[in-house]
């Protein structure tokens, strides 16, 4: 009995050993691992396009998808992933305010990152409502002028939260923000919904006259909110080469939806430690 | 340090947006609990009945309560049962965790109560006492004092829990450090701090328990 003691604690501390090694072991050389947000939606055979685009050596490339982008900085910083694959926009949020990482533009398969807004196809006035002032302000160049002045500001910069304008007796709509996207969609240092995108929906809700109710929500319960009805709308990005940008593909995918025309369009690139360079 | 310190917990009122957070958590847990504590004691009585019609739906209550992850539940009491209704998402939080708890308490009360020795209250009932009379005297007190320990790793587990609340639109501690670190891009740093908050919260209800301990000692070196 005093055997099978002693044994069963060899056994055991060998056992902890081996997955102490596990945990420390070695990256495995031939895959080349990078991460992407699950909110920045992907055309299917991109990877593979991607992973071509950068050679035979880093052929069998391994995406990882996270949550949130607290969570993929933080895979980057143990070194989970060689590269976060986000748009430019991101990318210099996260180099401006972490001196660790630098970001790089994607140069051998270059393709963009686009942002709509989306709502259910049931609820077509609010489409309407969004989608004509988008156009609207891209055909008389004040959203290049937003653009311009609203995100250099809060990539580089904490600015503070602007209200959203009220009209009395206007119908309201409740826009899903997750905070989790700076600098398009995070929470100011007063708890106030912030970024580029509540810039944009101050200028939709003056010229179309409408009320935005903003509702915070966990970026992994957005599509969950909007279907059933606690949003009206979540904002939206794709990203997918320019060759194939249809957005009916991206309607016939996710079922039941419209989606916007985009607002702005950011290329894409990687994130990476700064001894990466 | 000192300045990172500032500028992510202080700076632009970062820090009354994490005590309201913060409340938003002690809010849940403190009403939920109160609510938990409340149904969990009916749930007990009905488990603990020998008329098989309050028995079994008391026990199946237990079973698919404490079998199903609390977050699915919230999920589907925000977004599918209160759906088209305007409750508020703090409110159902509370029913939510409420109803969870519940059912754990309800466990913790049926094992305390079977814990305590029945030849007492028999004693009692000899005696010429009601059997209220021994419940209220004889067997609460001492499964209250048996009950104590796990009921406070109760209470510590609901509070951490109520970290999921981000997904149906509440801002809870949880959230604001994971917006704070968002904005800033210090996860790590972010991380710790929250830690630590919870982990204060936690000591928090050990110390009300232990000071509950204390209290009472006192009042029995008293007498």
């Amino acid at each position: 009995m005093k055997n099978f003691k002693k044994l069963l604690a060899v056994l055991l501390a060998g056992l902890m050993l081996l997955s102490l090694a596990a945990c420390g072991g070695k990256k495995d050389e031939a895959s080349w691992k990078f991460g992407m947000l699950s909110s920045a939606n992907n055309y299917s055979n991109y990877l593979d396009h991607l992973s071509e685009a950068h050679g035979a050596e880093k052929t069998g490339a391994e995406l990882v998808m996270f949550d949130n982008l607290n969570a993929a900085v933080m895979a980057l910083n143990k070194n989970d992933v060689a590269t976060l694959f986000v748009d430019k926009a991101s990318g210099d949020y996260i180099a401006a305010h972490n001196i660790d990482f630098v970001f790089v533009e994607e140069s051998l398969y270059p393709t963009t990152n686009d942002y709509s807004m989306m709502t259910l196809d049931t609820n077509k006035e609010v489409y309407d409502i969004l989608n004509n002032v988008i156009k609207d302000m891209k055909a008389d160049g004040t959203l290049d002028t937003l653009i311009a002045n609203e995100l250099t500001a809060y990539i580089n910069s904490d600015p503070v939260a602007k209200d959203l304008p009220r009209f009395d007796g206007a119908i309201t709509i409740k826009v899903a923000v997750t905070g989790d996207v700076p600098p398009m969609d995070f929470v100011a240092a007063d708890g106030k919904a912030a970024g580029f995108n509540v810039a944009l929906l101050t200028e939709i809700a003056n010229r179309a006259q409408v009320n935005f109710d903003l509702v915070q929500v966990d970026s992994a319960a957005r599509a969950t909110a909007l279907s059933t009805g606690k949003v009206d709308v979540v904002f939206w990005a794709k990203n997918f080469p320019c060759s194939v940008c249809d957005d009916a593909i991206w309607e016939e995918e996710v079922e039941g939806t419209l989606i916007t025309e985009s607002y702005f369009s950011s290329p894409v690139g990687h994130v990476m430690p700064k001894s990466d360079k | 340090m000192f300045q990172k310190f500032y500028d992510l917990l202080i700076a632009g009122g970062a820090w009354l947006t994490i005590l309201e957070g913060l409340w938003a958590t002690v809010q849940i847990s403190f009403l939920a609990l109160v609510l938990g504590t409340l149904l969990g004691a009916g749930v007990c009585a009905m488990r603990r009945s020998k008329h098989k019609i309050l028995s079994i739906p008391a026990s199946l209550y237990i079973a698919v309560l404490r079998g199903s992850p609390v977050l699915m539940l919230l999920m589907l009491f925000y977004y599918v049962v209160f759906a088209k209704s305007d409750v508020d998402a703090l409110v159902v939080a509370i029913i939510t965790f409420g109803l969870n708890t519940a059912a754990y308490i309800a466990e913790l009360m049926r094992s305390a109560l079977d814990a305590t020795d029945k030849g007492q209250v028999e004693a009692m009932r000899t005696l010429g006492f009601s059997g209220f009379a021994a419940f209220r005297y004889v067997t609460l007190p001492q499964a209250a004092e048996i009950a104590k320990p796990v009921y406070q790793s109760t209470i510590i587990n609901l509070i951490q829990w109520t970290s999921v609340v981000g997904y149906v639109t509440i801002t809870d501690l949880t959230r604001v450090i994971n917006n704070i670190s968002a904005r800033t891009m210090q996860p790590l740093f972010m991380i710790i701090v929250g830690m630590i908050i919870y982990l204060g919260l936690s000591y928090l209800v050990t110390g009300i328990f232990a000071l509950s301990d204390i209290i009472k000692k006192r009042k029995a070196g008293a007498k």
